[in-house]
């Protein structure tokens, strides 16, 4: 059995392993109290971008109920904010297209799918510190219009040769006669409308063509007396008609 | 032939009738190395200590702080009428506790005024923020130095001032509210 003892060399080595043990376990240390660091901050650029967003919900809501909803000339774009020093902010800002009701719905009509293109925008918020970022994207809808009114051309009425047709058109208005955007209607023949047919030009029911004809099983018929050509609107909870002038059939 | 080898190297023989470990200066050079290595490392290990506990105290109060405020900014959003009276922050929203308030046989399109609840978020002196509802007084969050409110249309602009370690961090939001009553 050897009685021999650790040299000095085996003994330093030894401290050397030791002391690396140790400035490993400080090094995780740091790195542990550096995370929480950038989480603090991550935080914090969260808390600032959801801010920014709502300043900007609220810039849109009382300034759009006034101008066109495109012009966005004017969003809330300081870089910085005096509560988060430290954090830079840029706004950007795109129009988007939403589908009624929905792109997964409106995907079986390629070419004519009933499309919004008025009605949100897409709203990007970049928080920057150090060499970190945040990014914030969201919706923006334009503020819900009132509506007053729907407006069928032609209003005037007039008579309808057999076999003539009229292109009709439907378009809402709000309190201020403004038209308002991305609307859809639905139509109906009132007072008469027999013998005459109405068929829709656009999905979203803004054109139609009235017709003085109809076919039923092969045979064309005809109608006579007055009728009006109807349109629904619907605009959030109000719904309003709107009527063509009388449509003489002779 | 062992023999003759070990007769061969009587040098080697005198060193392992010498008793075996450190040498004095061995052991005084083992320790000095050793204690300078501790010394640095529990140096090390303190100050990040005191760091730890600096950020975790500083994390802990803006944690709460952002806490309350979003606490505060989500209660905001059913609020359907909403009064600022100084650093005293006062509205009022629809009462869920009421039976039969969400069937939806009749339209819920306006509430009789018994089935709303008023809630107010102020400071109570002592640098902690309250919530007053229904006679009841909650703690939100303690360490307050400031708390500020301002209502532009439907802009809520809020502001809470928490003392952070040594320093007081203040941290404001924006609610946008456009269910409020114009």
């Amino acid at each position: 059995m050897s009685r021999r003892g650790l040299s000095l060399v085996e003994t330093v080595v030894a401290s050397f392993v030791l002391i690396a043990g140790f400035l490993l376990m400080t090094r995780l240390f740091h790195a542990a109290l550096q995370y929480t660091s950038q989480i603090d901050s991550l935080q914090m650029a969260v808390l600032l971008a959801e801010k920014r967003m709502e300043e900007i919900r609220c810039w849109s809501w009382q300034t759009h109920a006034a101008t066109a909803f495109s012009d966005w000339s004017g969003v809330p774009n300081a870089a910085t904010d005096a509560d988060y020093p430290g954090y830079t902010l840029a706004v950007t800002t795109s129009p988007y297209t939403l589908s009624s009701p929905c792109s997964q719905f409106e995907a079986l009509y390629p070419g004519e799918e009933r499309q919004m293109t008025g009605s949100a925008r897409v709203v990007t918020i970049t928080v920057t510190w150090g060499a970190r970022t945040h990014r914030l994207t969201s919706l923006v809808a334009a503020p819900p219009p009132v509506l007053a009114r729907v407006v069928v051309t032609p209003t005037a009425g007039q008579s309808v040769a057999r076999d003539g047709t009229v292109s009709l058109t439907a378009r809402g208005e709000d309190t201020a006669n403004r038209p308002i955007p991305d609307m859809m209607f639905s139509w109906y023949i009132d007072r008469g409308g027999i013998g005459s047919f109405i068929d829709p030009q656009r999905r979203d029911g803004t054109q139609m063509t009235f017709q003085h004809r109809v076919v039923l099983d092969g045979v064309v018929g005809y109608g006579s007396g007055q009728c009006q050509v109807v349109a629904h609107g619907r605009c959030g909870p109000v719904q309003i008609d709107g009527r063509t002038g009388f449509l003489d059939l002779p | 032939m062992k023999n003759q080898r070990r007769q061969e190297r009587p040098t080697g023989q005198r060193r392992q009738e010498r008793s075996p470990g450190y040498t004095l200066a061995e052991t005084l050079i083992t320790l000095f190395l050793m204690a300078m290595v501790f010394g640095v490392v529990a140096v090390l290990i303190t100050r990040g200590y005191r760091v730890l506990t600096f950020q975790s105290q500083k994390e802990r109060t803006t944690l709460a702080a952002q806490v309350a405020l979003d606490r505060m900014t989500a209660e905001l959003r059913e609020a359907t009428a909403v009064d600022v009276v100084g650093p005293q922050l006062t509205f009022r929203k629809i009462d869920k506790s009421v039976a039969g308030r969400f069937d939806l046989t009749t339209p819920p399109t306006t509430y009789p005024l018994g089935d709303e609840i008023a809630v107010t978020y102020q400071t109570d002196g002592a640098g902690n923020l309250m919530r007053l509802v229904g006679g009841q007084s909650q703690l939100i969050v303690e360490g307050v130095t400031g708390f500020t409110c301002s209502l532009t249309g439907p802009r809520l602009d809020a502001a809470l001032s928490v003392q952070e370690a040594t320093r007081i961090t203040r941290l404001s939001t924006v609610v946008f509210l456009p269910g409020l009553a114009p």
